[in-house]
């Protein structure tokens, strides 16, 4: 790179391939013998040179920097062809410090670029690091939050299933107290029977006839038969108990089969009056519905979370509706309460997972995000309507499949 | 040229030739060029080369401008002083730098019009800040300021330039380059100033019998 400041030699100043147009000029200018040579008396231009010439210094700068030598007749003609020369000199000279400074900056500005270029190539670098390790940190947090939330889920079905074993062991302690306490009491009546026909034995006919149609005779036997019913009717409350808790059991193993939910209607009210206080007034108006592919066991646990949202919702006097109808080729599964509703805000966050008006502990709020998964997985759409102090309408629509597959 | 110095100041033993560079600086149309003009109007050194003006636009310097002097001590040494203006337009800083680039000594001209104060501190911060990138040392290189254009009539005055320079290191100086006036002071200051920091280097005085008197003498009037 060469330095504007330099000092530029001739050879620069005057470039051989100009120099055969200014032997001409000096020709036109009149010169005949001449000559053009440097401080170190090397001939840059020679035109006819013979002895005795005159010389004129041509100063570049502050000093010559070569000489033009001429015949001592031409003086004045020499002395214009040598400002003639000086000019061109000084306008090859601020060219070439024009093009030399250009250059000079050009390259160091050129260097800053190449040097920001590479400070941003680092900083593009580490930003491309962090993304990918930004990217890698967050699969890492979703399968953290995946694998809390799977747990909570587990948690939430486990505490439904406890809340429901507490209702059915209520429930089946009650029929199991009164069938005890009948066997207790049959027992002693065995007893009293085995003593009369012992006293009948020995008496005559007209005494056993007058015996056995006695007032007392006759209570003990129609105790007897009253304990035995009331204990066959209590065995089969426990009976139809255990059939309606065997449709949520193996919840997770659920297959589907081929069958009219009308069914699991009336089955999941049982389970859910057997599991929820006493006085919940739940009316269920279920209509025959059409034979559809679907997991049973997985539609009566979302009923079943969507009648205790429901029970959660209600004062004393609120009713609740469950009833399901055909609708247009799908079935239409509706939960309606006259509870207290929710607001336009938890409304729209009703479907968030983990969200819930219920105080802390009481629930995960996983229930209706639950619900929605799985009436998801049957194809169908949920719906919810509310207003804030009228109740709240759950609305379900499932497509009817005819055939069997993979839900 | 000797090795990695910072400054021109260079002595050429064989061409007995010692080279000096004076940087005019200062913001975009404050009058460095017509500095130049007029100091080339104004001296008659024993050497003085036709003013080299490069390349401009509207009347600004779109390089530099280069005023070539010289004078001859009394052992035949040659000194040579380049005077060289710099663009003053901020888009052409690395320019500025180029040119700003080892010199011995810098005038700062400054336009005195009220409305050009911020460009005049924004230059001098420049000048600075490109001293410091080229390592040259600010508080000790040979630097005189000059307020120009004194001749306009929205101008601040001196009572307040002087007190805002007051605690300075650096000699104010008013002129009006247009009118060829405070344009001599000014540079002579610098030389008196230039001669100071190299006499002792080159030996100016003792070897080639040059002292400061005759070193500004021989460079303004012969």
């Amino acid at each position: 790179m060469d330095d504007f400041e330099r000092d530029f030699t001739i050879e620069e100043l005057l470039p051989s391939r100009s120099r055969p147009r200014l032997k001409k000029a000096l020709q036109q200018m009149g010169l005949r013998h001449f000559l053009l040579i440097d401080l170190y008396d090397n001939q840059l231009i020679a035109h006819d040179p013979i002895e005795g010439l005159m010389k004129i210094p041509l100063a570049h700068e502050l000093e010559p920097i070569a000489y033009l030598l001429f015949e001592s007749d031409k003086i004045e003609r020499a002395e214009s062809a040598a400002n003639f020369i000086i000019e061109l000199l000084q306008t090859n000279w601020r060219y070439q410090m024009a093009s030399d400074i250009h250059l000079q900056v050009s390259r160091e500005d050129f260097e800053a670029l190449q040097e920001k270029h590479k400070l941003l190539q680092a900083s593009e670098l580490k930003y491309k690091e962090l993304s990918e390790n930004l990217e890698n940190r967050v699969q890492h947090q979703l399968t953290v939050i995946e694998e809390s939330q799977r747990q909570l889920y587990e948690a939430e079905k486990m505490a439904s299933i406890g809340q429901l074993a507490a209702g059915v062991a209520h429930e089946i302690n009650n029929p199991i107290g009164f069938i005890t306490s009948n066997l207790n009491a049959a027992t002693e009546y065995l007893e009293d029977i085995t003593e009369l026909i012992a006293t009948l034995v020995k008496q005559d006919a007209t005494k056993q006839t007058s015996l056995l149609e006695s007032r007392e005779t006759k209570a003990l036997f129609e105790d007897f038969g009253d304990l035995l019913l009331e204990s066959i009717e209590g065995a089969k409350r426990v009976a139809t108990i255990v059939a309606d808790l065997k449709a949520f059991s193996n919840v997770d193993q659920s297959e589907e089969s081929y069958i009219d939910l009308s069914q699991n209607i009336e089955q999941v009210a049982r389970v859910f009056l057997t599991s929820v206080d006493k006085g919940v007034a739940l009316n269920v108006n279920s209509q025959p519905l059409t034979k559809t592919w679907c997991k049973p066991a997985h539609i009566n646990q979302l009923l079943l979370n969507l009648l205790h949202n429901a029970a959660n919702a209600i004062n004393p006097t609120d009713t609740i509706t469950l009833s399901c109808i055909m609708l247009d080729e799908k079935i239409k599964l509706s939960v309606i309460d006259t509870g207290k509703g929710m607001s336009e805000e938890t409304l729209r966050k009703a479907f968030d997972p983990f969200y819930t008006t219920h105080d802390v502990g009481s629930g995960t709020g996983l229930g209706l995000t639950a619900s929605r998964d799985i009436v998801n997985a049957h194809h169908g759409e949920i719906n919810v309507k509310s207003r804030l102090g009228e109740g709240t309408s759950i609305e379900i629509l499932i497509p009817v499949k005819s055939n069997g597959s993979q839900l | 040229m000797s090795g990695n110095r910072l400054i021109m100041a260079d002595w050429n033993p064989n061409r007995k030739i010692l080279t000096l560079k004076v940087v005019f600086y200062g913001p975009a149309l404050s009058g460095k060029t017509t500095n130049l003009i007029a100091l080339h109007d104004l001296i008659e050194p024993t050497l003085k080369g036709d003013m080299q003006v490069l390349e401009t636009k509207n009347d600004r310097t779109l390089f530099f401008d280069l005023l070539p002097l010289g004078i001859r001590t009394q052992d035949n040494t040659l000194i040579k002083l380049k005077l060289y203006t710099v663009p003053g337009q901020v888009v052409h800083n690395s320019t500025r730098k180029a040119v700003l680039s080892r010199c011995d000594g810098v005038v700062f001209v400054a336009d005195s019009q009220t409305s050009q104060s911020e460009n005049n501190a924004a230059s001098f911060n420049n000048l600075a800040e490109n001293m410091r990138l080229l390592g040259l040392d600010m508080q000790n290189l040979p630097l005189v300021v000059q307020f120009n254009k004194r001749d306009l009539l929205e101008i601040e005055s001196e009572t307040d330039l002087n007190h805002r320079w007051q605690n300075t290191p650096w000699k104010l100086f008013y002129a009006s380059a247009l009118n060829k006036e405070g344009v001599l002071e000014t540079f002579e200051e610098l030389l008196s100033q230039l001669y100071l920091s190299i006499e002792e280097e080159f030996e100016l005085n003792s070897t080639h019998g040059l002292s400061e008197a005759s070193f500004i003498q021989h460079i303004t009037a012969g």
